[in-house]
Protein backbone atom coordinates (compact mmCIF):
# COMPACT_ATOMS: atom_id res chain seq x y z
CA UNK A 1 0.00 0.00 0.00
CA UNK A 2 1.47 3.21 -1.12
CA UNK A 3 0.50 6.18 1.49
CA UNK A 4 1.27 9.44 1.59
CA UNK A 5 4.69 9.80 4.13
CA UNK A 6 6.29 13.54 4.82
CA UNK A 7 9.79 13.00 4.94
CA UNK A 8 9.14 17.01 6.69
CA UNK A 9 7.24 15.65 9.46
CA UNK A 10 9.48 12.65 9.90
CA UNK A 11 12.25 15.32 9.89
CA UNK A 12 10.88 17.66 12.07
CA UNK A 13 9.89 14.97 14.90
CA UNK A 14 13.16 13.50 15.06
CA UNK A 15 14.82 16.95 15.11
CA UNK A 16 13.06 18.12 17.47
CA UNK A 17 13.36 14.97 19.28
CA UNK A 18 17.24 15.43 19.87
CA UNK A 19 16.83 18.88 20.52
CA UNK A 20 14.63 18.58 23.62
CA UNK A 21 16.55 15.46 25.11
CA UNK A 22 14.01 12.50 23.82
CA UNK A 23 17.28 10.69 22.74
CA UNK A 24 15.31 7.52 22.39
CA UNK A 25 12.21 8.87 20.20
CA UNK A 26 15.20 10.67 17.89
CA UNK A 27 16.74 7.32 17.64
CA UNK A 28 13.58 5.46 16.55
CA UNK A 29 12.64 8.73 14.14
CA UNK A 30 16.22 8.40 12.75
CA UNK A 31 15.32 4.09 11.88
CA UNK A 32 12.36 4.99 10.74
CA UNK A 33 13.34 7.71 8.34
CA UNK A 34 16.19 5.90 7.08
CA UNK A 35 14.02 3.19 6.51
CA UNK A 36 11.50 5.34 4.31
CA UNK A 37 14.34 6.69 2.67
CA UNK A 38 15.88 3.12 1.54
CA UNK A 39 12.66 2.58 0.20
CA UNK A 40 11.82 5.19 -1.57
CA UNK A 41 15.34 5.28 -3.14
CA UNK A 42 14.57 1.75 -4.10
CA UNK A 43 11.45 2.22 -5.68
CA UNK A 44 13.26 5.73 -7.32
CA UNK A 45 11.27 7.84 -5.92
CA UNK A 46 14.13 10.44 -5.57
CA UNK A 47 15.56 12.36 -7.64
CA UNK A 48 18.55 13.81 -5.84
CA UNK A 49 22.36 13.79 -5.87
CA UNK A 50 23.81 10.73 -4.86
CA UNK A 51 26.86 12.20 -3.84
CA UNK A 52 24.69 14.66 -1.31
CA UNK A 53 22.91 12.50 -0.05
CA UNK A 54 25.91 10.11 1.01
CA UNK A 55 28.07 13.02 2.24
CA UNK A 56 24.51 14.13 4.79
CA UNK A 57 24.43 10.06 5.67
CA UNK A 58 27.64 9.66 6.62
CA UNK A 59 28.16 12.76 8.51
CA UNK A 60 24.42 11.74 10.48
CA UNK A 61 26.30 7.97 10.72
CA UNK A 62 29.45 9.69 12.42
CA UNK A 63 27.17 12.61 14.68
CA UNK A 64 25.32 9.36 15.97
CA UNK A 65 28.07 7.21 16.68
CA UNK A 66 29.68 9.85 19.16
CA UNK A 67 26.29 11.09 20.37
CA UNK A 68 26.38 14.18 19.19
CA UNK A 69 22.86 14.94 19.22
CA UNK A 70 22.54 18.18 18.43
CA UNK A 71 25.10 18.09 15.26
CA UNK A 72 22.18 15.45 14.35
CA UNK A 73 19.57 17.56 14.67
CA UNK A 74 21.43 20.03 12.45
CA UNK A 75 22.04 17.83 9.52
CA UNK A 76 18.32 16.52 9.89
CA UNK A 77 17.38 19.94 9.67
CA UNK A 78 19.56 22.10 7.95
CA UNK A 79 21.29 19.46 5.66
CA UNK A 80 18.98 16.37 4.73
CA UNK A 81 15.57 18.20 4.74
CA UNK A 82 16.16 20.75 2.08
CA UNK A 83 18.13 17.88 -0.01
CA UNK A 84 14.36 16.21 0.29
CA UNK A 85 12.19 18.69 -0.02
CA UNK A 86 12.30 19.23 -4.12
CA UNK A 87 12.21 15.69 -4.72
CA UNK A 88 9.46 15.06 -2.13
CA UNK A 89 7.63 17.48 -3.45
CA UNK A 90 7.43 16.35 -6.67
CA UNK A 91 7.15 12.44 -6.23
CA UNK A 92 4.39 13.15 -3.50
CA UNK A 93 4.50 9.93 -1.30
CA UNK A 94 6.99 7.19 -0.09
CA UNK A 95 5.62 3.83 0.36
CA UNK A 96 4.62 2.79 3.49
CA UNK A 97 6.56 -0.83 5.58
CA UNK B 1 31.46 2.22 48.46
CA UNK B 2 32.50 3.01 44.81
CA UNK B 3 35.42 5.48 44.47
CA UNK B 4 34.90 8.68 42.50
CA UNK B 5 35.02 8.05 38.57
CA UNK B 6 38.49 10.07 37.49
CA UNK B 7 37.50 13.97 36.00
CA UNK B 8 37.75 14.14 32.64
CA UNK B 9 39.97 16.98 30.40
CA UNK B 10 37.55 18.69 28.01
CA UNK B 11 38.81 19.52 24.28
CA UNK B 12 37.09 22.36 23.01
CA UNK B 13 36.80 23.93 19.75
CA UNK B 14 34.66 26.36 17.91
CA UNK B 15 32.21 25.66 14.85
CA UNK B 16 32.53 27.18 11.60
CA UNK B 17 28.83 26.56 10.90
CA UNK B 18 26.42 29.34 9.97
CA UNK B 19 26.32 30.19 13.46
CA UNK B 20 29.01 29.29 15.88
CA UNK B 21 28.81 27.37 18.74
CA UNK B 22 31.44 25.39 20.73
CA UNK B 23 32.10 21.38 20.32
CA UNK B 24 33.07 19.60 23.37
CA UNK B 25 34.84 16.13 23.09
CA UNK B 26 33.18 16.08 19.64
CA UNK B 27 29.74 16.92 20.79
CA UNK B 28 27.96 20.25 19.74
CA UNK B 29 26.47 22.01 22.59
CA UNK B 30 23.95 23.98 20.60
CA UNK B 31 22.98 24.07 17.01
CA UNK B 32 25.70 25.60 14.64
CA UNK B 33 22.63 27.35 12.75
CA UNK B 34 19.61 28.60 14.75
CA UNK B 35 20.56 28.34 18.69
CA UNK B 36 17.85 31.00 19.44
CA UNK B 37 15.22 29.06 17.61
CA UNK B 38 16.50 25.77 19.54
CA UNK B 39 16.42 27.33 22.81
CA UNK B 40 12.96 28.71 22.46
CA UNK B 41 12.29 25.04 21.78
CA UNK B 42 13.64 23.81 24.34
CA UNK B 43 11.75 26.77 26.97
CA UNK B 44 8.78 25.51 25.80
CA UNK B 45 8.77 22.74 28.01
CA UNK B 46 8.55 25.20 30.76
CA UNK B 47 4.95 26.57 30.51
CA UNK B 48 4.17 30.24 30.56
CA UNK B 49 3.98 32.14 33.71
CA UNK B 50 5.35 30.03 35.79
CA UNK B 51 7.24 32.30 38.36
CA UNK B 52 10.46 29.40 39.10
CA UNK B 53 11.79 26.95 36.72
CA UNK B 54 14.63 24.90 36.41
CA UNK B 55 17.42 24.06 33.96
CA UNK B 56 19.33 21.13 33.95
CA UNK B 57 22.96 22.06 31.93
CA UNK B 58 23.61 25.33 30.87
CA UNK B 59 25.23 24.86 27.90
CA UNK B 60 26.02 28.10 25.85
CA UNK B 61 23.32 30.07 27.71
CA UNK B 62 20.96 30.39 25.16
CA UNK B 63 18.19 28.92 27.52
CA UNK B 64 18.75 30.61 30.53
CA UNK B 65 18.89 34.17 28.44
CA UNK B 66 14.89 33.17 26.72
CA UNK B 67 13.75 32.34 29.82
CA UNK B 68 15.12 35.57 31.67
CA UNK B 69 12.92 37.31 29.27
CA UNK B 70 9.52 36.40 30.58
CA UNK B 71 8.24 39.16 32.78
CA UNK B 72 6.37 36.09 34.85
CA UNK B 73 9.32 34.29 35.91
CA UNK B 74 11.15 35.26 39.27
CA UNK B 75 13.31 32.56 39.49
CA UNK B 76 15.66 30.53 37.49
CA UNK B 77 17.24 27.44 38.78
CA UNK B 78 20.53 26.20 36.30
CA UNK B 79 21.45 22.95 37.76
CA UNK B 80 25.21 22.31 36.45
CA UNK B 81 25.48 18.57 35.47
CA UNK B 82 29.71 19.21 34.81
CA UNK B 83 31.52 22.22 36.63
CA UNK B 84 34.46 21.42 34.69
CA UNK B 85 32.28 22.05 31.44
CA UNK B 86 30.89 25.17 32.91
CA UNK B 87 33.99 26.25 33.82
CA UNK B 88 35.47 25.74 30.70
CA UNK B 89 32.78 27.37 28.63
CA UNK B 90 32.92 30.38 30.91
CA UNK B 91 36.53 30.57 29.83
CA UNK B 92 35.97 30.60 25.88
CA UNK B 93 32.59 32.76 26.05
CA UNK B 94 30.86 35.65 27.45
CA UNK B 95 28.39 34.36 30.34
CA UNK B 96 28.04 37.55 32.44
CA UNK B 97 24.80 38.54 31.15
CA UNK B 98 22.18 35.51 32.69
CA UNK B 99 24.87 34.80 35.13
CA UNK B 100 24.61 38.33 37.14
CA UNK B 101 20.32 37.98 36.93
CA UNK B 102 19.49 38.52 40.29
CA UNK B 103 16.54 35.58 39.38
CA UNK B 104 19.07 32.99 38.45
CA UNK B 105 20.06 30.53 41.04
CA UNK B 106 22.87 28.00 40.19
CA UNK B 107 23.50 24.48 41.97
CA UNK B 108 25.50 21.52 41.14
CA UNK B 109 24.19 18.12 40.45
CA UNK B 110 24.28 15.55 43.55
CA UNK B 111 23.65 11.44 43.13
CA UNK B 112 20.83 11.84 45.09
CA UNK B 113 19.05 14.82 43.75
CA UNK B 114 15.06 14.52 42.65
CA UNK B 115 14.18 16.27 39.51
CA UNK B 116 12.76 19.69 40.04
CA UNK B 117 9.70 20.59 37.77
CA UNK B 118 9.24 22.19 35.64
CA UNK B 119 12.29 21.81 33.91
CA UNK B 120 14.58 22.15 30.25
CA UNK B 121 17.48 20.21 29.89
CA UNK B 122 20.53 20.72 27.77
CA UNK B 123 20.76 17.81 25.99
CA UNK B 124 24.30 17.76 24.60
CA UNK B 125 25.22 18.42 28.27
CA UNK B 126 23.78 14.98 29.21
CA UNK B 127 25.94 13.07 26.84
CA UNK B 128 28.88 15.33 28.70
CA UNK B 129 27.71 14.89 32.15
CA UNK B 130 30.58 14.01 35.53
CA UNK B 131 29.48 10.86 37.23
CA UNK B 132 28.34 12.61 40.17
CA UNK B 133 25.37 13.80 37.91
CA UNK B 134 24.78 10.61 36.73
CA UNK B 135 21.79 9.74 38.26
CA UNK B 136 20.46 13.28 37.70
CA UNK B 137 20.67 12.89 33.48
CA UNK B 138 19.06 9.34 33.99
CA UNK B 139 16.18 10.76 35.78
CA UNK B 140 15.77 13.82 33.08
CA UNK B 141 16.18 11.08 30.63
CA UNK B 142 13.38 9.06 32.39
CA UNK B 143 11.24 11.88 32.20
CA UNK B 144 12.27 13.21 29.08
CA UNK B 145 11.65 9.87 27.55
CA UNK B 146 8.03 8.95 29.30
CA UNK B 147 5.81 9.67 26.73
CA UNK B 148 7.83 7.79 23.88
CA UNK B 149 8.67 4.76 26.24
CA UNK B 150 4.88 4.24 26.55
CA UNK B 151 4.57 4.60 22.98
CA UNK B 152 6.73 1.99 22.75
CA UNK B 153 5.31 -0.45 25.07
CA UNK B 154 1.67 0.08 24.11
CA UNK B 155 3.60 -1.16 20.48
CA UNK B 156 5.53 -4.05 22.32
CA UNK B 157 1.93 -5.17 24.00
CA UNK B 158 0.27 -5.00 20.94
CA UNK B 159 3.05 -7.30 19.58
CA UNK B 160 1.88 -9.79 22.70
CA UNK B 161 -1.82 -9.79 22.70
CA UNK B 162 -2.12 -11.49 26.59
CA UNK B 163 -5.24 -12.95 25.09
CA UNK B 164 -2.66 -16.22 24.11
CA UNK B 165 -1.55 -16.98 27.34
CA UNK B 166 -5.29 -16.53 28.83
CA UNK B 167 -6.08 -20.13 28.98
CA UNK B 168 -3.00 -20.54 30.97
CA UNK B 169 -3.48 -17.73 33.23
CA UNK B 170 -7.12 -18.22 33.77
CA UNK B 171 -6.57 -21.75 35.22
CA UNK B 172 -2.95 -21.58 37.35
CA UNK B 173 -2.85 -20.59 40.59
CA UNK B 174 -2.32 -16.34 41.64
CA UNK B 175 1.09 -15.58 42.99
CA UNK B 176 0.07 -14.33 46.01
CA UNK B 177 0.21 -18.16 47.47
CA UNK B 178 4.06 -17.39 47.41
CA UNK B 179 3.49 -14.21 48.73
CA UNK B 180 5.33 -14.63 52.50
CA UNK B 181 6.58 -18.48 51.83
CA UNK B 182 10.97 -16.84 52.22
CA UNK B 183 9.52 -15.05 55.02
CA UNK B 184 12.33 -13.50 57.01
CA UNK B 185 15.03 -14.96 55.14
CA UNK B 186 17.78 -14.20 52.17
CA UNK B 187 16.25 -14.27 48.65
CA UNK B 188 18.68 -14.12 45.99
CA UNK B 189 17.88 -12.46 42.73
CA UNK B 190 19.98 -13.92 39.54
CA UNK B 191 19.69 -11.88 36.47
CA UNK B 192 21.62 -12.41 33.12
CA UNK B 193 24.35 -10.10 33.27
CA UNK B 194 27.91 -10.50 31.89
CA UNK B 195 29.12 -10.48 35.71
CA UNK B 196 26.79 -14.06 36.25
CA UNK B 197 29.05 -16.12 35.22
CA UNK B 198 31.73 -15.56 37.48
CA UNK B 199 29.47 -15.23 40.42
CA UNK B 200 28.16 -19.24 39.84
CA UNK B 201 30.21 -21.00 42.38
CA UNK B 202 29.21 -18.15 44.92
CA UNK B 203 25.26 -18.90 43.70
CA UNK B 204 25.40 -22.56 43.41
CA UNK B 205 26.79 -22.25 47.56
CA UNK B 206 24.32 -19.16 48.62
CA UNK B 207 21.35 -21.23 46.89
CA UNK B 208 22.22 -23.96 49.46
CA UNK B 209 20.35 -21.99 52.00
CA UNK B 210 18.43 -19.31 50.51
CA UNK B 211 16.06 -19.56 47.84
CA UNK B 212 16.93 -18.27 44.33
CA UNK B 213 14.99 -15.77 42.24
CA UNK B 214 15.73 -15.89 38.42
CA UNK B 215 15.08 -13.45 36.01
CA UNK B 216 14.39 -15.01 32.56
CA UNK B 217 17.33 -14.49 31.03
CA UNK B 218 19.66 -15.60 33.47
CA UNK B 219 17.78 -19.00 33.28
CA UNK B 220 19.67 -20.48 30.54
CA UNK B 221 22.99 -20.17 32.11
CA UNK B 222 21.75 -20.96 35.32
CA UNK B 223 20.41 -24.02 34.19
CA UNK B 224 23.78 -25.32 31.97
CA UNK B 225 25.47 -24.95 34.98
CA UNK B 226 23.41 -27.08 37.16
CA UNK B 227 21.46 -24.33 38.80
CA UNK B 228 17.89 -24.70 39.37
CA UNK B 229 15.98 -21.68 40.61
CA UNK B 230 13.28 -21.69 42.76
CA UNK B 231 11.02 -19.41 40.52
CA UNK B 232 12.07 -18.12 37.42
CA UNK B 233 10.33 -14.56 36.59
CA UNK B 234 8.53 -14.14 33.16
CA UNK B 235 7.05 -10.47 33.25
CA UNK B 236 6.16 -9.51 29.92
CA UNK B 237 7.12 -8.52 26.04
CA UNK B 238 10.41 -7.17 26.64
CA UNK B 239 12.51 -10.27 27.80
CA UNK B 240 14.37 -12.27 25.72
CA UNK B 241 12.27 -14.10 23.29
CA UNK B 242 14.74 -16.72 23.69
CA UNK B 243 12.87 -19.81 25.63
CA UNK B 244 15.22 -21.92 27.68
CA UNK B 245 13.95 -26.01 27.89
CA UNK B 246 11.71 -26.20 30.29
CA UNK B 247 13.92 -29.41 32.40
CA UNK B 248 15.88 -28.63 34.99
CA UNK B 249 19.12 -30.97 35.42
CA UNK B 250 18.65 -31.90 39.02
CA UNK B 251 15.98 -31.08 41.63
CA UNK B 252 11.93 -29.98 40.91
CA UNK B 253 11.60 -27.82 38.11
CA UNK B 254 11.31 -24.08 39.36
CA UNK B 255 8.25 -22.44 39.47
CA UNK B 256 7.12 -20.15 37.13
CA UNK B 257 5.83 -16.29 37.85
CA UNK B 258 4.29 -14.81 35.01
CA UNK B 259 2.53 -11.71 33.78
CA UNK B 260 -0.35 -11.86 30.86
CA UNK B 261 2.21 -10.88 28.15
CA UNK B 262 4.45 -13.69 28.78
CA UNK B 263 5.66 -15.92 26.10
CA UNK B 264 3.10 -17.63 25.48
CA UNK B 265 4.76 -20.55 23.98
CA UNK B 266 7.67 -20.64 27.52
CA UNK B 267 4.08 -20.84 29.81
CA UNK B 268 2.70 -23.80 27.58
CA UNK B 269 5.73 -25.63 27.84
CA UNK B 270 6.98 -24.78 31.55
CA UNK B 271 6.98 -28.42 33.27
CA UNK B 272 6.89 -26.91 36.76
CA UNK B 273 4.34 -25.43 38.77
CA UNK B 274 3.18 -21.47 37.13
CA UNK B 275 1.42 -18.64 38.74
CA UNK B 276 0.23 -16.23 37.26
CA UNK B 277 0.55 -12.16 38.49
CA UNK B 278 -0.09 -8.57 37.22
CA UNK B 279 2.37 -6.01 36.83
CA UNK B 280 1.71 -3.20 39.18
CA UNK B 281 0.41 -0.35 38.18
CA UNK B 282 -1.63 -2.30 36.01
CA UNK B 283 -2.03 -1.17 32.45
CA UNK B 284 -5.01 0.13 31.20
CA UNK B 285 -5.52 -2.66 28.36
CA UNK B 286 -5.28 -5.13 31.31
CA UNK B 287 -7.31 -3.64 33.45
CA UNK B 288 -10.47 -5.55 32.76
CA UNK B 289 -9.13 -8.68 32.76
CA UNK B 290 -7.48 -8.12 36.06
CA UNK B 291 -11.17 -7.11 37.37
CA UNK B 292 -12.18 -10.56 35.91
CA UNK B 293 -9.24 -12.53 36.92
CA UNK B 294 -7.85 -11.10 40.36
CA UNK B 295 -4.16 -12.27 40.92
CA UNK B 296 -1.50 -10.81 43.31
CA UNK B 297 0.62 -7.67 41.92
CA UNK B 298 4.43 -7.31 41.20
CA UNK B 299 5.53 -3.82 40.80
CA UNK B 300 7.65 -3.12 37.85
CA UNK B 301 8.12 0.48 36.13
CA UNK B 302 9.00 -1.87 33.31
CA UNK B 303 12.34 -3.10 34.32
CA UNK B 304 12.42 -6.88 35.12
CA UNK B 305 15.37 -5.96 37.59
CA UNK B 306 12.12 -4.37 39.54
CA UNK B 307 9.93 -7.20 39.09
CA UNK B 308 12.26 -9.71 40.44
CA UNK B 309 13.30 -7.96 43.10
CA UNK B 310 9.85 -6.61 44.31
CA UNK B 311 8.89 -10.54 43.60
CA UNK B 312 12.01 -11.06 46.53
CA UNK B 313 10.42 -9.02 48.76
CA UNK B 314 6.48 -10.31 48.25
CA UNK B 315 8.11 -13.62 49.21
CA UNK B 316 9.43 -12.34 52.29
CA UNK B 317 13.05 -11.41 52.11
CA UNK B 318 14.49 -9.31 54.74
CA UNK B 319 17.97 -9.04 52.55
CA UNK B 320 18.15 -9.32 48.97
CA UNK B 321 21.07 -10.68 46.97
CA UNK B 322 21.73 -9.69 43.35
CA UNK B 323 24.10 -11.62 41.07
CA UNK B 324 25.00 -11.03 37.69
CA UNK B 325 22.46 -7.75 37.87
CA UNK B 326 24.76 -5.63 35.80
CA UNK B 327 22.73 -3.00 34.24
CA UNK B 328 24.86 -3.54 30.87
CA UNK B 329 24.85 -5.05 27.53
CA UNK B 330 21.86 -3.66 26.09
CA UNK B 331 21.74 -3.29 22.32
CA UNK B 332 19.02 -1.21 22.01
CA UNK B 333 18.66 2.37 22.25
CA UNK B 334 21.42 5.34 22.68
CA UNK B 335 24.81 4.76 24.20
CA UNK B 336 25.53 6.09 27.93
CA UNK B 337 27.96 5.41 30.70
CA UNK B 338 27.43 4.71 34.50
CA UNK B 339 29.55 4.18 37.25
CA UNK B 340 30.80 0.53 37.91
CA UNK B 341 31.69 -1.07 41.67
CA UNK B 342 35.11 -0.39 41.23
CA UNK B 343 34.30 3.62 40.41
CA UNK B 344 34.94 2.92 36.57
CA UNK B 345 32.74 4.24 34.22
CA UNK B 346 30.73 1.92 32.73
CA UNK B 347 29.21 1.57 28.85
CA UNK B 348 25.47 1.06 28.67
CA UNK B 349 22.27 1.99 27.10
CA UNK B 350 20.13 4.65 28.13
CA UNK B 351 17.40 2.23 28.75
CA UNK B 352 19.31 -0.01 31.13
CA UNK B 353 20.84 3.41 33.22
CA UNK B 354 17.46 4.36 33.01
CA UNK B 355 16.31 0.80 35.05
CA UNK B 356 18.97 1.02 37.28
CA UNK B 357 18.35 4.40 38.48
CA UNK B 358 14.47 2.50 38.46
CA UNK B 359 15.85 -0.20 41.11
CA UNK B 360 17.76 3.22 43.22
CA UNK B 361 14.56 4.37 43.60
CA UNK B 362 12.99 1.17 44.81
CA UNK B 363 15.84 0.39 46.99
CA UNK B 364 15.58 3.61 48.44
CA UNK B 365 11.74 3.14 49.01
CA UNK B 366 11.96 -0.02 50.92
CA UNK B 367 13.79 0.76 53.78
CA UNK B 368 13.24 -2.86 55.87
CA UNK B 369 14.93 -4.51 53.26
CA UNK B 370 18.56 -5.56 53.01
CA UNK B 371 20.14 -5.27 49.48
CA UNK B 372 23.53 -6.79 48.47
CA UNK B 373 25.44 -7.04 45.38
CA UNK B 374 27.74 -9.92 44.58
CA UNK B 375 30.26 -8.70 42.23
CA UNK B 376 31.67 -4.61 41.41
CA UNK B 377 31.81 -5.50 37.81
CA UNK B 378 28.45 -4.29 36.69
CA UNK B 379 26.82 -1.23 37.61
CA UNK B 380 27.03 0.37 41.19
CA UNK B 381 23.95 0.13 42.86
CA UNK B 382 22.79 2.82 45.30
CA UNK B 383 21.68 1.53 48.50
CA UNK B 384 23.18 -1.82 48.04
CA UNK B 385 26.67 -3.40 50.20
CA UNK B 386 28.70 -5.07 48.55
CA UNK B 387 29.07 -8.95 49.35
CA UNK B 388 32.85 -9.27 50.11
CA UNK B 389 31.56 -6.48 52.91
CA UNK B 390 29.09 -8.70 54.47
CA UNK B 391 30.33 -12.20 55.61
CA UNK B 392 27.69 -12.64 57.93
CA UNK B 393 25.89 -13.47 54.49
CA UNK B 394 27.75 -16.45 53.83
CA UNK B 395 26.93 -18.12 57.37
Amino acid sequence: MIAPVSFTSIIAGTARAYRLGMDGAGHDGLQQLLGHLHQALEARQLDVSARDLQDVLSALAQAQARNDILRLADLLEYRLAPLLAVPFAAAGTVPMA
Amino acid sequence: MAAAAPARHHVLRPTDTPEATLVVDGIHLTSGYDRRAEAEQQARLIPDGRREAWIYGAALGDLPRVLLRRPALKQLHVVLLNVDLFVAVCSWTDQTDWLTDDRVVLHVAAPTDDLKHPFAASPSELHLVAPHAYAVRDKLWQTLGAPHARTRYRAAAARHPFEATLPWFAEDPDVAALFGSALDTTVLVAAGGPSLGGQLDLLQALHHDYPLVALLDAWPTLRANGLSPDVVLAVGPDVPTRSPEPAAPSGPPPALVYSPLADPHLVATWLGPRYGCYLAPVAPHQQALAAQLPRGHVYSTGSPAVAATDLAVRLGAACVVFAGLDFVASTRGPSTWVVDGHGQRLATSAQQAGYLRDLEAYIARTPTTGFVTCSCDGAAIAGTAYLDDLAPVHA
